[in-house]
């Protein structure tokens, strides 16, 4: 679309509030972070403790609970507060893994086929194509079926479900970039290609990279939970947030909360990294649609 | 290496050169449409030639061609004698240098000015050994500080000042000025073909200039080619060709030419 | 001429179908070995070989891959090892719940999507655009099943409006179908808002009200055209999206669509059953983007022209 903006009015208040400071946005992920990774050190019980006499327990402000519980217990007797700060780790170490993993893939071909052209690009067109047209938790229902349920697996499964948005943008932005002068004087003073791509051409679409990979952690993280709510992600005893939410589905009745609070945990993991995606996409585009 | 012939002096020879694109019409049929149409330049050492035409007239793929990045379909280009191979080597690469159009676009914006000049350092030691930065600087009439800013934090005539910097540094055989003036205003514009001139007389710097502008064509360029649809017109000395053009296209040309009476363009002959 | 191009889409659609298919045949068989993952880890060597001969699983991989394909040719998607029945008949079957699922989902997600937009783009900064926008970050951040279960919770467990689940009829549409609508809703209406917004601004409207039209005359007709062609592609994106998000709400609302038939699938353990699904999701997922395909050069001329 290029309709050009007349008004003199560009920016609406609601961009405005979008634009809002980055770094204010980071502070729930990276609370989430400290908590994953200072998790021994922190004074909860123990989150495998099972204890049966305890079991569900409703969180502190409903009537039965208390405050030796805060968010109450599992069927287990297991203390739900601890199991959230335990699966910060995984979910976390999960979400960057799955998405590096599907980024440097993405990444290499989406500039191959960008700066090449020709053959190349109409090879990887098609497999982007073809890996897009695969509906993605069937694909990898059919993967761990078959492979198993172990960490690699699932980190490939995860590699291979995310790879091909990256390539298709880094792809176009590399078509682009391809044709600015500075590039073809580049070229003229003799620097090879691999250097080109990786000197030139990476550092000037990193910004668009960085929004991709802040919006495909929220991707990654909520496939790894809907893989493990069907019971096919992380395998127990190891805890994860999409764990916990399977643990919950027999509870839903009687213990709302054994699901409620992860659910909840993962929306609001996934809100700060929308809100920073979006807030870095206006930082390093203005002008961009949001979509 | 051959004996030396007189046609070798020139820094740039093309010959019967042709350039082809492959159209795929909405008819599904593919037609071959050429953007340049056997056509011979000649630049000899220290000259500066001018190529002028129109949107399409094919000067702009000319010079692509001639900066070996894009392949002819027929014809030859000689860069001092050597003609112009498939894959270039770095030091074949560096006898042809391009100045462009869009001076903020010339530039990796990521990159200062002074570590685009080291880079070029790296990939070519021994050629630019012979000026350090700030001596490259001065020659095109910058200051040293420039070599710190990212090419966003300096303006349009001192980013296309650096554009020329670079090229020279590799000491190129010719350089190919792609409408370098273009996108300048008007007093910058002045100030960069005043460079360029002094960089012919003083260094001996030869020039393909690319251009629209017959008035800029007139002031700098001491030979000229007229292009129209991929085919040269007319040819000779830019004085000459502009002042009393025998071909019918270019008499349009210079006569669709608005014409201030007292053209400071005039006086500096 | 459109001729030519609607073949070359056909074409890129069945060359994208075949890659994808292969894709999936090749996936499931490199992660592992079928055999072992249907009969545990304490299947013996014979059991395991029986079933390899059972599934074609000796044969080499290119001979398998011919039948493979060969059997997809004619429409034989294998057969299930738990049913004992033709897996596209068992598809087929489910397939229409899934498909009732979907559309209603969708047709809630334009019917309140659309409208939202249009109000926030035409109130921009006002109340409705803020709820909007919120409401959109939201929906594409909450995990679906997650809130389907919610859902359950409260409108059917706590305040007993809505049954919990199966399809028993228009009443059981409804807590399911709202679910799988968020993220579809979330998108429509971010992306309408925009497209409005941009148009609104546009020269040619500006120039449509200094001409002296209506202002609601100016929105409907020419705004909302412009922006109907970007919202077409985003249905069409998001229906492919809503397979996916398909299979987990149809877990939580035991809702018996092609979702389901995949997770009871894995369960079992039925392999072929398994495989038949992913390819019957893929070439849904085609179907649908070539339609988006063509109707798009159908539609707008200057992609017709344009691209090349």
């Amino acid at each position: 679309m290029t309709s050009q903006p007349v008004s003199g009015r560009l920016r609406s208040r609601s961009a405005k509030l979008r634009a809002a400071p980055v770094g204010a946005l980071a502070i729930p992920v990276v609370v989430i972070a400290i908590v994953a990774v200072t998790y021994p050190l922190l004074p909860l019980s123990d989150a495998g403790a099972q204890s049966l006499a305890d079991g569900l327990r409703p969180p502190a402000w409903a009537r039965g609970g208390s405050w030796a519980h805060p968010l109450g217990t599992d069927q287990l007797g297991r203390d739900v507060l601890a199991r959230l700060a335990a699966g910060a780790r995984l979910t976390l170490v999960i979400a960057l893994l799955g998405t590096i993993a599907s980024a440097i893939p993405g990444i290499m071909l989406g500039m191959l086929a960008g700066y090449k052209g020709g053959c190349v690009d109409a090879v990887i067109s098609r497999l982007v194509d073809a890996q897009l047209a695969l509906p993605y938790l069937l694909l990898a229902i059919g993967i761990q079926s078959v492979g198993g349920r172990s960490l690699t697996v699932l980190i490939l499964v995860l590699a291979l479900i995310g790879w091909a948005p990256f390539t298709r943008v880094v792809r176009a932005e590399v078509l682009s970039l391809r044709t600015r002068p500075f590039v073809l004087g580049l070229r003229c003073a003799g620097v090879s290609t691999p250097r080109l791509l990786m000197r030139h051409i990476l550092p000037n679409i990193a910004g668009t990279v960085l929004v991709m990979a802040t919006l495909q952690i929220g991707t990654v993280i909520l496939a790894e939970s809907a893989l493990s709510f069907l019971g096919l992600g992380v395998v127990s005893p190891q805890i994860s947030w999409g764990t916990m939410l399977a643990e919950g589905r027999d509870t839903l009745v009687h213990g709302w909360w054994v699901a409620a609070v992860p659910g909840a945990a993962i929306s609001l993991l996934l809100l700060s990294t929308n809100l920073l995606g979006d807030a870095l996409r206006t930082r390093f585009d203005p002008g961009n649609k949001e979509f | 290496m051959e004996a030396l012939q007189p046609e070798s002096a020139n820094a740039l020879d093309v010959r019967h050169l042709s350039v082809a694109f492959t159209n795929r019409t909405s008819r599904g049929r593919r037609r071959a449409f050429r953007a340049v149409d056997d056509v011979s330049i000649a630049v000899g050492r220290g000259e500066i030639v001018g190529i002028v035409g129109e949107s399409g007239s094919g000067k702009s793929t000319l010079a692509m061609s001639v900066a070996g990045l894009r392949r002819p379909t027929e014809g030859e280009i000689r860069v001092a004698g050597e003609p112009l191979a498939r894959t270039m080597s770095r030091s074949q690469r560096a006898a042809v240098q391009v100045v462009f159009q869009d001076p903020l676009n010339s530039l990796d914006p990521r990159q200062s000015i002074g570590s685009g000049l080291a880079e070029l350092r790296t990939l070519h030691p021994d050629r630019t050994r012979w000026a350090t930065d700030e001596e490259i600087l001065a020659r095109v009439g910058l200051p040293t500080e420039v070599l710190n800013r990212l090419p966003r934090q300096i303006s349009g005539g001192q980013a296309q000042r650096v554009s020329i910097a670079r090229a020279l540094l590799l000491r190129p055989e010719i350089v190919v000025a792609d409408e370098p003036t273009s996108a300048l205003d008007v007093l910058v514009q002045a100030q960069i073909l005043k460079l360029l001139r002094e960089l012919q007389e003083r260094d001996n710097l030869t020039i393909l200039m690319i251009s629209h502008n017959l008035a800029v064509v007139e002031a700098v360029c001491d030979r000229v080619y007229v292009m129209l649809n991929g085919r040269v017109v007319e040819e000779g000395a830019s004085r000459q060709v502009l002042g009393d053009p025998q071909n019918a296209y270019t008499q349009r040309l210079v006569r669709s030419l608005p014409r201030l009476p007292d053209s400071a363009w005039r006086e500096e002959s | 001429m459109i001729g030519i191009r609607l073949a070359a889409i056909l074409g890129r659609a069945a060359a994208t179908l075949l890659l994808a298919v292969t894709i999936a045949f090749l996936l499931t068989r490199i992660s592992g070995d079928p055999a072992r993952a249907m009969l545990g880890d304490n299947a013996t060597a014979d059991q395991l070989s029986t079933m390899h001969a059972q599934l074609g699983l000796d044969r080499p991989l290119v001979a398998q891959y011919l039948s493979f394909i060969g059997d997809l040719a004619r429409g034989d998607l294998g057969t299930s090892l738990r049913y004992g029945e033709a897996n596209l008949d068992l598809i087929v079957d489910r397939s229409t719940y899934s498909v009732q699922l979907a559309s209603v989902a969708i047709v809630i997600a334009v019917l309140l999507g659309v409208p939202l937009g249009v109000i926030a783009a035409l109130r921009e900064g006002g109340l409705v655009d803020r709820v909007a926008s919120a409401a959109a970050l939201l929906g594409q951040s909450i995990p679906l099943f997650w809130l389907g279960q919610m859902l359950v919770l409260l409108f059917a467990v706590n305040w007993g409006l809505l049954p919990a689940g199966q399809a028993t009829g228009v009443s059981s549409l409804v807590l399911p179908a709202i679910t799988l609508a968020m993220l579809p809703l979330a998108h429509i209406a971010r992306l309408t808002r925009s497209g409005m917004s941009e148009v609104m601004r546009s020269a040619f409207v500006m120039a449509a009200r200094a001409r002296g039209l209506p202002s609601w005359r100016i929105v409907l007709v020419h705004a909302l055209r412009s922006a109907a062609l970007p919202v077409v592609t985003v249905v069409g994106l998001q229906l492919g999206v809503l397979i996916s998000s398909a299979v987990a709400v149809e877990l939580v609302f035991a809702w018996p669509g092609l979702g389901s038939l995949a997770t009871e699938a894995v369960e079992r353990r039925d392999f072929p059953l398994v495989q038949a699904v992913v390819v019957a999701g893929a070439a849904a997922l085609v179907l649908i983007n070539l339609t988006v395909d063509i109707l798009y050069t159908v539609i707008d001329p200057r992609v017709r022209d344009g691209r090349s």
